[in-house]
């Protein structure tokens, strides 16, 4: 007897949203919470080699090379996140991921410099290195803000999640409907990657949110 | 893809991709780790 397959996921293209195993649309906000799950994962793992690096248990090279997979493996799955999973990903997709990773590394680079030059590998050394995992937010922002112009919306609003505010997120919030694009992104702003906004999306010919 | 896009291109490989399916089942919480197989509804764009 074969086994019984379950129902997956499916990606609903005009509505730039999924669909659940149960048939129902599932809400990006909870897209959004199940990838700050797993980037807080990737967020422990980097702690945990630069405590390694603290430690002495490895070296620079070696604590670089692996924060560069890391920095790659939550870039690539936080567009596919975005675009509907790997299956919808184009070259142009992971064109995008290609170069936030490329700027990431950028970052790591000069950060690793500035190990070998002695930077103190203290509690904000810590931090620093853990925040790389929360590129993938910064760009899964991006790349569903890409996804919804092409849908055809062309306006965004600013949503404050849960959470603490910096100003820069009270701000773009007090904006209310701009042109997509118009909106400081996701990732910029004083809280860079901490950010827990959500972006809305309208189309300004027939109203829709989205 | 703009020359930027392109250029950047070089920065993921298959097996780039064959390893971060691989984080995402590792790390994405319990539901949602068939999240990424999800395959077009076929009702167009």
């Amino acid at each position: 007897m074969s086994p019984v397959q379950l129902p997956g996921f499916k990606w609903n293209e005009a509505s730039q949203r999924y669909i659940g195993p149960d048939g129902r649309f599932v809400s990006r906000e909870r897209i959004r919470i199940a990838l700050d799950q797993a980037v807080a994962k990737k967020t422990a793992e980097l702690k945990a080699i630069a405590n390694q690096l603290r430690a002495g248990s490895i070296s620079l090279d070696a604590w670089a090379a692996r924060t560069r997979e890391l920095v790659k493996d939550v870039n690539l799955y936080s567009a596919a996140a975005a675009r509907g999973g790997w299956a919808q990903m184009t070259q142009s997709d992971y064109g995008l991921v290609g170069q936030a990773v490329k700027r990431q590394y950028a970052y790591l680079d000069r950060f690793a410099r500035e190990i070998d030059a002695g930077l103190p590998l203290d509690g904000r050394f810590l931090a620093r290195a853990a925040l790389y995992a929360k590129s993938g937010r910064t760009l899964y922002a991006e790349t569903v803000s890409n996804a919804m112009q092409t849908a055809g919306y062309d306006e965004e609003r600013n949503r404050l999640a849960v959470a603490d505010h910096c100003d820069g997120c009270l701000a773009q919030s007090a904006r209310g409907w701009v042109p997509l694009g118009a909106l400081v992104p996701v990732g910029q702003r004083t809280c860079l990657g901490n950010c827990e906004c959500y972006i809305a999306y309208r189309r300004s010919s027939d109203g829709v949110i989205n | 893809m703009s020359d930027a896009e392109l250029a950047a291109l070089s920065q993921i490989t298959p097996s780039d991709v064959e390893r971060a399916k691989a984080a995402w089942q590792e790390d994405a919480p319990a539901p949602f780790k068939k999240l990424l197989d999800a395959t077009d509804d076929g009702t167009g764009a």
